[in-house]
């Protein structure tokens, strides 16, 4: 018996597809469509939810998924879920090389969930191979077939909605990767949030080349789909990467009203799209565009608007929206039937006593909306107390949909959730109840809405010949108009003959060649310029405010305390030092 | 059929047009470092030598390429595959 308010994933789809309309399309890169509405979905599911306990999977454990976007991720999605296990969506291999680093990043999530098996395809399979050789304790590769054998249904006992129903990885990293537990409960609030808040606009047809495995393409797309038994048109994220106008194609072929991407792909469509493409394109029916996932740009969205207003883009189509992994996803939404807002403010009270004070010259920033029903938001100082309108804190957030923590990392979980608030780690102002982002406080890159850590990229650049060993820092921010985040990274040379611009490309190949990320920029500074704690641990958002400030200069010759310290091995040359002798 | 050098050229152009790509690349060039391929960029050359060669690569395929002269070898192997 289907009851009549899901209160699980698995009830979830059994409602939607009892309902009898829509479904999922998969538009390919030669924009060919292949249908599979929502009781197909379920079947297959049900049968892969056969073939999976069959092989093994017990009800509880968390079972990795590798598959690209297509019906046999749903298979593989759906089928943990109805075998009672919890499906944990990881990246797929990148194409061309560095697997070695896929490879670590890989058996890294895989060991911060405990996961035992590992559901892929037969291309794919063959590569994660030594993946998952690599795996301790051992890792089943499973390769479901397509569609999946229909078995008998298992029994099992179906999970409660407090129970665990997926985890999602904040960051791809092989530091310490941030497996993000999320109930039935959470992502069911969460999924309801959304669609209570833009169901008469959104209609019944969101288009997304999300992956799925981002926070954004599965909850933030298909699960609304799904609870109104929707149409929701998918495309492969590197068929949008290869061709971003097959993303406005498809919204116009199939009168997509909801589409939501990070800002790196407004900026991509604007660089890479010719009118010659969008031959015919309506865009009149999208109604909603939210942008989201990473820093947001006024210069971006309002060169959005006038480039595609042609094509019968409204002006408040474009949402700026903020949320995070461990709340589900979205906090707040900007409104949806008026154009985004933003405005200046003075950039030194910003950044030196944390008060947003009007600025008709000053730095843009964009309201990145209202904090959605159910959800609080409170700006905190230094002490932990709730800051007043206007002034700069971090931002912490309660509401029906947060984690239930990082999965088996409990000082993680009690870092970051106090009695019952998240702590996000972003800066941030409100102003009559619009949220402002500000900046951030924790050390996190965001590269195309993708979060990293940064010691991937410092350590990448480990003995480089000519370069202080651990006397780096990465850093990311979005400098003001620009479409994208800017990547850089502070090194500090050794005294010899390689010219600043040598170790820079150095270091620009080794991070290239290690972590896949193309760095904008490589600052080569003399020995102690970077700012360190008391215990030389460095300050990587000192060293960007100082920089952005146009102060990050070497000490002076004289000053002795800053000469003794550039002195001083940073902690992990002496960990190296102890370690080799 | 295409000669290793010819295929090399096309690939040259295919940079050119679709990378930005200036200069000349040789079969030693590597892909990561000399060619600044990020996961976006790879993606990008990726389908457009499928597209240019009318050949189908699967990320099997591309296990262990490391330089400009590994994908020579991949795209002759493949064009030779079907003729």
């Amino acid at each position: 018996m289907i009851s009549p308010v899901a209160s699980t994933l698995g009830e979830l789809l059994a409602s939607g597809a009892q309902v009898g309309t829509g479904g999922l399309r998969f538009v390919d890169r030669r924009e060919r469509a292949r249908f599979v509405s929502w009781s197909q979905v379920e079947r297959r599911a049900a049968a892969a939810a056969g073939a999976l306990r069959s092989q093994g999977v017990e009800p509880g454990e968390c079972v990795a998924i590798v598959l690209r976007t297509s019906p046999r991720f749903f298979d593989a999605f759906f089928g943990t879920l109805l075998a009672g296990a919890v499906p944990v969506p990881l990246y797929p291999p990148v194409r061309l090389g560095r697997l070695a680093e896929y490879h670590q990043v890989t058996a890294a999530m895989l060991a911060a969930v405990r996961a035992r098996r590992l559901v892929s395809e037969p291309t794919v399979a063959r590569l994660l191979g030594d993946t998952v050789d690599a795996c301790d304790p051992h890792v089943d590769l499973i390769v479901l077939e397509d569609p999946p054998r229909v078995l008998s249904k298992p029994t099992i006992r179906s999970p409660r909605s407090d129970d665990l129903a997926l985890v999602q990885f904040s960051s791809g990293t092989t530091v310490e990767p941030k497996p993000v537990a999320l109930s039935h409960r959470a992502i069911l609030a969460q999924v309801r949030t959304l669609n209570d808040h833009w169901r008469d606009l959104a209609g019944a047809s969101g288009v997304s080349w999300l992956p799925l495995y981002h926070d954004m393409g599965l909850i933030g797309c298909v699960f609304p789909a799904l609870e109104l038994a929707a149409e929701l048109t998918l495309i492969a994220p590197e068929t949008f990467i290869h061709r971003p106008a097959i993303w406005l194609r498809t919204l116009s072929r199939y009168r997509g009203t909801v589409s939501p991407a990070p800002n790196f792909a407004y900026g991509l469509c604007l660089e890479k799209i010719r009118d010659d493409e969008l031959e015919g394109v309506d865009l009149s029916p999208w109604r909603i565009a939210l942008n989201g996932a990473e820093p947001v740009s006024a210069e971006v969205m309002r060169r959005f608007n006038r480039r595609f207003a042609g094509w019968g883009l409204a002006p408040e189509v474009l949402a700026p929206v903020y949320g995070l992994s461990e709340a589900s996803l979205a906090v707040t939404f900007s409104d949806l039937e008026t154009p985004f807002t933003s405005a200046r403010f003075d950039r030194r009270e910003l950044a030196m006593s944390g008060r947003a004070v009007a600025d008709s010259d000053g730095r843009e920033l964009v309201s990145v909306g209202k904090a959605l029903p159910g959800f609080e938001i409170e700006i905190r100082g230094g002490h932990g107390g709730a800051l007043t309108d206007r002034c700069v804190g971090r931002v912490w957030v309660r509401g029906p949909s947060l984690m239930d923590g990082y999965l088996n990392r409990p000082r993680a979980t009690a870092e970051a959730l106090v009695d019952g608030w998240l702590d996000t780690g972003d800066r941030a102002f409100l102003d009559r109840g619009e949220l402002y982002l500000v900046g951030r406080d924790k050390d996190i890159l965001i590269v195309r809405g993708r979060n990293h850590a940064p010691e991937e990229i410092e350590r990448a650049i480990d003995g480089v010949e000519g370069i202080r060993t651990g006397c780096a820092a990465a850093v990311s921010y979005r400098p003001e108009g620009a479409a994208a985040e800017a990547l850089l990274l502070f090194v500090e040379r050794r005294p010899g003959r390689r010219s600043r611009s040598e170790l820079a490309a150095t270091c620009h190949g080794e991070v290239l060649a290690r972590t896949g990320l193309a760095l904008d920029h490589v600052e080569v500074l003399s020995p102690g310029t970077l700012p360190r704690t008391s215990s030389g641990k460095i300050r990587r958002r000192e060293a960007l405010a100082r920089y952005r400030a146009g102060e990050l200069e070497p000490p002076r010759r004289f000053h002795l305390g800053h000469y003794l310290l550039s002195m001083i091995p940073s902690r992990r040359q002496r960990h190296r030092r102890r370690t080799a002798s | 059929m295409s000669t290793r050098a010819e295929i090399l050229r096309q690939i040259e152009a295919l940079a050119a047009a679709k990378l930005d790509w200036r200069g000349e690349l040789s079969e030693s060039s590597r892909l990561a470092e000399d060619l600044a391929l990020d996961s976006l960029r790879a993606m990008s050359l990726i389908i457009e030598i499928e597209n240019h060669f009318r050949i189908s690569l699967e990320p099997t395929d591309e296990e262990g390429v490391e330089t400009v002269g590994d994908l020579v070898s991949i795209v002759a192997q493949l064009k030779s595959g079907e003729g």
